[in-house]
């Protein structure tokens, strides 16, 4: 072991002066974490009052046939009015009206026949602020209508009172740090898996296929260092730079959670009471525990599918389908809304840690998760080192031509 | 630190050495002893086998069959022993570009066990025998070829091997930068090592070898020392001697011994993988939802 103490410590210092790997080490996980949690929070903020305070351009057509409606919807305020002569559907798909209401002819004779009549309102479902307008006009057309009841009522010499049904009232039992953990439920438990793979990827290509294409693997295989011993160096030295960025990036969120978490930065704070993340240090040790593991699994995978390259270039070629591998299972759980995972779902390696960090997130402590997952991804990071192993060895790999 | 070499016999030992690739055969029943204080000869063509002779010997790669002894040490029973005998030196070689050349060194004295006090001396030494000790200190991407060469030079016998094996270690080099590396072979001579030139230019194997050993088609043709070479082919000068032996040579075309090429490559076995990959993954998602 002493050798591979050696080879660490050389691959490190060559590693910390090598531009590209600080940057994908050290640089992009202090600074994304914290940028990720602003940045989510205050856009979709932004977005949710832009839309709100946005003049709605209301296109109607028809408009004759009911002036009090017309009137009701001008009065809501943030509304232009613009008269459209026919085709509403084209205006609001061209984007010359953000929504558009179509008057029936016969309203004016439904009003006074007391029937029921029907109001199109169009609208574009693409565009993102589309259901934040259909709200609003939504609820211009219902208080219109209310108004049309209450008068109708009083004029049957009855009371509004005999409306008075049961109401539905939704109250989210979710606390607000549970809002918070599911908001970014997704996202975080997403980098921190890519900081275990990236972190440590460009040291893993540098001191494998970069040695082969530089020349400088065969005089280090032609020291008495045992094969065993380089491997073991060359993987301690990708895990610790993997550590590295899982460590730093979840300093840098549980300083950002601390900060800003409980401010109500997040998510859409400014109108629902404080949505907020804080993270307690234990679950900050378990996401690290966790993390460690990843990146413990991820170095031999991708130290051992470099060394078949021959050059830089063609490593990271052959690296990129590990993104796809490891963010797939990510996609597809968080796309199955339905599924409740299970203990046994735990087992799954990737998988795992991402339910594992979600958990955390969301403050929920469960000894048996965390304990099935660690003890997952240990084994598969076990079988990972052995099967690199086996790769280094042989030597139609090292000198593939 | 290294025991210096201990054996009474020849340094070098090589017996029926054979390395099979896929397909054909690289180096094909190859014998000869080599000496203490000897300047030693592996010349042939592009493709003779010389290097897949040498990784051999220097135990990088493993034998098909035969075997080789350094210093008594079997390269097949004791790898890391003949290792620590071996100094390696080609033109091919690079250097850590990040490292200073006094890193690289020390990097490497390391992995020979080393002591610390004695990597020192060494480096001194082989700074005032290099003339390195004005960039020493710089990282080796500012370097020349010629310094780089002379810092593997430094790095191949840092360790004071018995033997130091030199695959064309002055193919791209300047006259001046080549110069060196012969007169480095002339001081490890002196010093009762056994320098082993593998190489396809016949002038530096000609005015530095004492024997030379002919390799063509992996196997080896001829093995004698150069005057004597000379006389039996009736030639004036090495190359010529080399030409007639090549061109005496008469066998047939190395024939493949296996045509198969292995059906599944990397890249394919890669997609493969990732396909069943995700049927797996997603059956398994199934199955955990019922």
């Amino acid at each position: 072991m002493r050798f591979a103490f050696a080879i660490l410590k050389k691959e490190l210092r060559d590693t910390l002066r090598d531009r590209r790997t600080l940057i994908s080490m050290i640089i992009m996980p202090v600074l994304l974490m914290p940028g990720l949690i602003l940045g989510m929070g205050s856009l979709a903020d932004m977005q949710v009052r832009q839309s709100q305070e946005k003049y709605l351009k209301l296109g109607i057509m028809n408009g004759a046939a009911a002036p009090d409606l017309v009137e009701h919807l001008a009065a809501q305020g943030k509304i232009t009015i613009i008269e459209l002569p026919a085709d509403a559907g084209t205006s609001v798909r061209e984007g010359k009206v953000d929504m558009a209401v179509s008057i029936p002819d016969d309203w004016q004779e439904a009003m006074r026949s007391q029937s029921p009549v029907n109001v199109t309102v169009q609208y574009n479902s693409t565009k993102t602020d589309s259901p934040v307008m259909a709200a609003r006009v939504t609820a211009a057309l219902k208080s219109y209508g209310d108004g049309l009841i209450e008068h109708r009522m009083s004029a049957q010499g009855l009371n509004m009172s005999l409306l008075a049904t049961p109401k539905p009232l939704p109250q989210d039992v979710a606390t607000s740090r549970e809002r918070g953990g599911s908001l970014l439920g997704f996202l975080l438990p997403m980098f921190l898996v890519l900081w275990a793979i990236t972190g440590g990827m460009y040291t893993a290509i540098d001191i494998s296929a970069g040695e082969k294409e530089r020349k400088t693997l065969e005089p280090l295989l032609t020291t008495p260092v045992r094969r065993l011993d380089i491997v073991a160096g060359k993987l301690l030295a990708v895990s610790v730079t993997s550590i590295t960025a899982i460590a730093l990036a979840l300093a840098s969120l549980y300083v950002a959670s601390a900060k800003f978490g409980k401010s109500g930065i997040f998510g859409l704070s400014a109108n629902s009471d404080a949505i907020s993340l804080t993270l307690a240090p234990e679950g900050i040790v378990v996401m690290f525990a966790a993390g460690v593991l990843l990146a413990v699994m991820f170095a031999p995978m991708e130290l051992g599918i470099s060394i078949f390259a021959k050059s830089y270039r063609e490593a990271q070629s052959y690296l990129t389908p590990m993104y796809f591998v490891a963010f797939l299972p990510i996609v597809v759980v968080n796309i199955m809304t339905g599924m409740e995972p299970n203990t046994a779902t735990f087992l799954i390696p990737g998988v795992n840690a991402v339910l594992l960090f979600k958990e955390v997130l969301l403050g929920t402590k469960n000894v048996a998760h965390i304990l099935v997952t660690l003890a997952s991804l240990a084994v598969c990071a076990a079988v990972a080192t052995g099967i690199s192993v086996k790769i280094f060895k042989r030597e139609g790999v090292l000198f593939r031509t | 630190m290294n025991s210096p070499c201990k054996t009474s016999g020849p340094l070098l030992e090589v017996e029926g050495l054979t390395k099979h690739f896929k397909g054909f055969k690289a180096v094909d029943g190859v014998s000869f002893h080599a000496n203490a204080g000897e300047i030693f000869g592996l010349l042939g063509p592009n493709g003779a086998g010389k290097t897949t002779t040498i990784r051999l010997i220097s135990t990088i790669l493993s034998p098909t069959d035969g075997t080789a002894r350094i210093c008594g040490n079997d390269i097949r029973r004791n790898p890391e022993g003949v290792r620590r005998h071996i100094g390696m030196l080609t033109t091919e070689m690079g250097v850590y570009d990040r490292l200073s050349g006094r890193e690289y060194l020390r990097y490497f004295g390391s992995l020979y066990s080393m002591p610390g006090d004695e990597i020192a001396r060494r480096v001194k030494e082989m700074s005032e025998l290099l003339e390195m000790g004005d960039f020493l200190e710089r990282r080796t991407n500012t370097y020349s070829t010629g310094m780089k060469q002379k810092l593997s030079i430094a790095r191949s016998v840092l360790h004071n091997p018995s033997i130091v094996i030199l695959d064309e270690p002055t193919s791209g080099l300047d006259v001046l930068a080549a110069q060196t590396v012969l007169n480095f072979m002339r001081h490890c001579k002196e010093q009762g090592k056994l320098v082993v030139l593998s190489t396809h230019h016949m002038p530096d194997a000609e005015r530095m070898c004492d024997r030379a050993a002919i390799m063509h088609r992996g196997k080896l043709i001829a093995l004698q020392t150069i005057p004597e070479l000379k006389r039996q082919t009736r030639t004036e000068n090495l190359e010529d001697a080399f030409l007639a032996l090549i061109r005496g040579d008469s066998q047939p075309q190395a024939i493949p011994i296996r045509k198969t090429r292995p059906f599944i490559s990397g890249p394919k076995l890669i997609a493969v993988g990732l396909a069943l990959g995700v049927v797996v993954f997603i059956q398994l998602l199934r199955m955990l939802q019922e």
